[in-house]
């Protein structure tokens, strides 16, 4: 993939520097940014956001690594997140945990062997009436049996 | 019973508008600031964030700081486990919130208003985008407001995954790029908030009041809910109910009616054993409590808080000491690190609960949990240890025998949170 530029990042950051008076408000923004283009934060991608903000290295990366949704190991192509708070726990979440390891080899902050999943746990999705939840890139699926997940990330190529 | 959700059906405009909406704001343009703040003063609406604080107060607090610009934040980090209110406002009433903010910078005298967006939240985050944009064409934001002279437009800032962020404090850190790491208060927001400047942060379901105050005006408005604590409420309903969800009930109804009256109660078979009733932070109530009113005064009342109005329901067929422990973990792994009573001691607190729950615990360990908790409690700079401590020394209290029976061997029941 092209690496995002220090240049075409100030440029798709430009239409929100107005709001904000000191340019580090634009950190969070860029950092998110520049991992939709890189699918993770490297080395690389880290130095871009820097360069573009005038920022630091390590300010950023100091940033950046205070945020869960940041990855900083390439992922694998699709993104698991499974709730793990007490009203998905209540609902089974722990068993669809357990399924992960044990049928996918997926455990979490790790990327399943074929490099096809990344599990994360998350600290609920705000959809705890659907518990228990999952999101899948991006999308939020629930309440989940297991087979029905099972179904859905083996549909993931 | 339908007031912040009258017009969710949909999210747009135009349905906004066939609903009556924006009808508020031109109303609010027609008063002087200050008039509006005296009419949000006057209704008694509370915070709806957790800490129930008066918001008309708030907002003539930063009115009364000259220094400007001023800033206007919307927390819509809703991170607390149990939570999905503003999630539903923000997809599926958009121009609620906008239109509560829109009103809230003309008392304010605002130029600038944030959305601080939970980075979890991708489907609002798209619902916010739009509705910003239709507010825009419309004349809604943006220059001259409605011929009022008002200017004012609203950026939605996306967080990045941080419980801690929906702190005020530490939201206005994220918000100005840096880690979410709390500040120390006072200063207050309201006079030293976005780079320095006065901020009034509101939470979504605050900010989606403010524009039912003004069409129905305060009187009216405060005729919903209790006398000392008015209006709507959203609760978020979760956990071992037949019918878990969103209900949008006068203040103050009690928890026994939310559960039976409109969660279809428990399983067929299933008998309650706890109910959480704002929040993971917020400490257990037994069965004997379910006659309490769920508002601010009534719930401190009853040892526990509102906090966000989300409701937990357990079942007897869950461990409370593994309960705790999957609540522990979290308050762990978010912690921010800045106190060491807090990043240490729910640590210690967490592999405490582990053993026990394991069935490798020792009577002492009880003690251990208590003098652990209490030294967290009121010795950090925001309230994430404290929710940890006061939360557990209010289970080993309730049901405590629960606990003790862990110390004598394995968990008597099968998992530690079963379903």
């Amino acid at each position: 993939m092209r690496p995002l530029s220090p240049q075409a990042l100030r440029e798709a950051l430009r239409g929100l520097g107005q709001a904000y008076p000191r340019r580090q408000a634009l950190l969070l923004e860029a950092l998110h940014l520049a991992q939709a283009q890189w699918g993770w934060l490297g080395p690389q991608a880290l130095e871009a956001v820097a360069q573009a903000l005038g920022l630091p290295r390590a300010e950023v990366k100091g940033v950046a690594t205070f945020y869960d949704l940041f990855e900083f190991k390439p992922p694998g192509r699709h993104m698991v997140q499974l709730c793990s708070s007490l009203s998905c726990m209540l609902q089974g979440a722990g068993a669809l945990q357990e399924a992960l390891r044990e049928r996918l080899r997926l455990s979490p902050g790790h990327s399943s062997p074929d490099g096809r999943l990344s599990l994360k746990l998350t600290e609920g999705l705000g959809a705890c009436d659907r518990a228990p939840v999952m999101m899948l890139d991006g999308e939020l699926y629930g309440p989940l049996a297991e087979e029905e997940m099972m179904r859905l990330l083996e549909a993931c190529r | 019973m339908s007031w912040l959700l009258r017009a969710a059906a949909e999210p747009t405009l135009s349905y906004y508008q066939s609903q009556g909406g924006y009808e508020a704001l031109k109303k609010a343009l027609r008063m002087s600031p200050q008039e509006v703040v005296e009419e949000v003063k006057r209704s008694g609406l509370r915070g709806r964030g957790g800490a129930g604080f008066p918001t008309g107060m708030k907002w003539a607090f930063a009115k009364a700081d000259p220094k400007e610009p001023r800033y206007l934040v919307a927390n819509a980090d809703e991170g607390e486990p149990g939570t999905f209110k503003d999630r539903f406002l923000m997809e599926r009433t958009p121009h609620l919130l906008l239109e509560g903010m829109v009103i809230a910078a003309w008392a304010l005298a605002a130029r600038q208003g944030f959305i601080y967006l939970r980075g979890e939240y991708t489907a609002p985050y798209r619902a916010l985008q739009r509705a910003l944009q239709e507010a825009r064409q419309a004349g809604f934001l943006g220059r001259d407001i409605l011929g009022s002279g008002l200017d004012f437009d609203i950026l939605v800032h996306r967080g990045a995954g941080a419980y801690i962020c929906g702190e005020e404090t530490a939201l206005l850190e994220s918000l100005e790029g840096r880690r979410g790491q709390p500040r120390i208060k006072p200063p207050f927001p309201v006079n030293q908030g976005l780079w320095g400047q006065p901020t009034v942060v509101n939470n979504v379901e605050t900010l989606a009041n403010v524009p039912l105050i003004l069409q129905m005006g305060a009187e009216a408005w405060s005729r919903i809910g209790s006398r000392d604590c008015p209006g709507p409420k959203l609760y978020s309903v979760s956990g071992q109910v037949l019918r878990p969800g969103l209900y949008e009930l006068p203040m103050g109804s009690t928890l026994r009616e939310l559960i039976y009256g409109h969660a279809g109660g428990l399983r067929p078979g299933r008998a309650l054993k706890a109910v959480i009733p704002g929040g993971i932070s917020s400490p257990a109530l037994t069965p004997q409590q379910l006659d309490v009113p769920m508002d601010f005064p009534s719930l401190q009342r009853a040892g526990s808080m509102l906090g966000s109005g989300a409701v937990m329901v357990l079942d007897d067929t869950v461990c409370m000491v593994g309960a705790c422990l999957v609540a522990m973990e979290f308050f762990e792994r978010q912690s921010c690190g800045k106190c060491t009573p807090c990043r240490e001691g729910t640590g210690w607190l967490r592999a405490v609960l582990q053993r026990l729950e394991e069935g490798r615990g020792s009577a002492d360990d009880l003690e251990l949990l208590s003098d652990v908790a209490r030294n967290i409690a009121g010795k950090s700079f925001c309230p994430l240890g404290d929710g940890a401590a006061v939360m557990l020394l209010r289970a080993l209290e309730r049901f405590g025998e629960e606990f003790q029976k862990h110390t004598r061997g394995r968990c008597p029941l099968k998992d530690r949170v079963a379903s």
